[in-house]
């Protein structure tokens, strides 16, 4: 049985992170690299493990880390990592390209494993 | 009025001439301090002899990164009303404006005139200003357009990861490899085909707010990095091989969305 108030709420979040993505977007213009959008895709990534990290150790119950996970999710991106990625790939700047995409999802995971580790360090005992 | 996305090629090569598509001529201010206002609110304020051109450089969001008001005597560059990121942070923007234009300066002989050629995937940028101009576009209708496709595309990519079921504690996460597929292909595509019909802060509410939301890396992150951290190295070959693939194939699905759209654009 889905809880449509949980979803609602979860989309809202969602919502939340797309409108929090542009207001960092807007404001950390690159030169160069996309520092904005690895700032966004960073910390969401980060939050993300956090939260799963919190969850784990019954710090949070699963609504408020789920609304976490569901605000991450709007805050990051991937369509406009690969899009960057892709158009310097279309102007051959294949080597740029390629360390574009994988420096992002690269570190996201580590940040994630970051967030969950220190996380359940801190509170779990 | 004046407030129009330059999207694929753009000329003009005589004074208040202006020739190919996504760009109107601006209004002609001929008395000295009058001021029109464009679409976008802002307000262009005559000298009394220029005619003002604004032109606006996206970004690959379709975010308007900056905007130039453009005198087609010599150039000119008036000063922006609202100037939100300091100059040194605006030249090297080689790597990001992806739909940009180029501008050359032309001398042909009887004072200075310059042409606008522009394409949709340029790596090049140059100007004879000084790159001190950087306007972000973040009027309240561009916030609420981005809030209301973040709602949409939180829903559509929840609905999806709901409907797909319960997924294995470490096993291929598809639904969220299916969703940034299929975001890449349509980010691409959109960017490479343009929207011109649509005002900045709807296409904003399309990028930036839809697929910015129904895409993401968060899950990818988490995904990867919690059953390795839980389990240690046996899910790493399967997690690699998500992370790897989701990499590789979302590339090819924004390659062939910008490939397509620019075969559209240019079919249209």
């Amino acid at each position: 049985m889905i809880d449509f108030g949980w979803v609602l709420l979860q989309i809202l979040a969602g919502g939340l992170g797309a409108i929090a993505r542009f207001g960092v977007m807007a404001v950390i213009r690159p030169g160069g690299w996309s520092w904005g959008l690895f700032a966004v895709n960073g910390t969401g990534s980060l939050a993300a493990g956090a939260a799963v990290g919190a969850f784990a150790v019954s710090a949070v119950d699963w609504t408020f880390a789920s609304l976490i996970l569901a605000f991450a999710a709007g805050l990051t991106t991937f369509s406009t990592l690969t899009v960057t990625a892709a158009q310097h790939i279309e102007r051959r700047e294949i080597g740029v390209g390629a360390i574009t995409v994988s420096s992002h999802v690269v570190v996201g995971i580590a940040l994630a494993a970051l967030g969950y580790i220190s996380i359940v360090g801190m509170l779990g005992s | 009025m004046a407030c129009k996305a330059i999207v694929g090629d753009v000329h003009f090569s005589e004074r208040d001439e202006l020739l190919g598509r996504g760009l109107d001529t601006a209004p002609t201010l001929g008395n000295p301090g009058a001021v029109a206002e464009d679409e976008c609110g802002d307000n262009l304020i005559g000298d009394g002899q220029t005619s003002l051109f604004r032109l606006e450089i996206l970004d690959l969001e379709g975010n308007a990164f900056r905007e130039e008001l453009l005198a087609p005597d010599g150039i000119k560059v008036l000063p922006p009303r609202r100037r939100l990121v300091p100059g040194f942070l605006a030249p090297a923007f080689n790597d990001f404006v992806t739909m940009c234009i180029v501008m050359e300066e032309r001398n042909y002989g009887h004072g200075h005139s310059f042409g606008v050629v522009g394409t949709s995937l340029t790596a090049n940028f140059s100007t004879t200003d000084t790159g001190t101009l950087a306007l972000v576009h973040t009027s309240l209708k561009s916030v609420l357009a981005v809030f209301v496709g973040g709602l949409a595309g939180s829903a559509a990519r929840i609905g999806i990861t709901l409907a797909a079921g319960q997924i294995d504690d470490y096993w291929w996460p598809y639904p969220t490899l299916v969703i940034n597929l299929v975001g890449s292909f349509a980010l691409g595509y959109l960017v490479a085909r343009g929207m011109p019909s649509l005002a900045v802060w709807m296409r904003l509410g399309v990028t930036t707010g839809f697929l910015g939301a129904f895409t993401t890396l968060s899950a990818i992150s988490l995904d990867v990095a919690v059953p390795i951290v839980r389990h240690g190295v046996g899910p790493l070959l399967v997690m690699g091989s998500y992370a790897a693939g989701s990499i590789i194939v979302g590339l090819v699905c924004a390659i062939a969305g910008l490939r397509l759209g620019a075969r559209g654009l240019a079919a249209s």
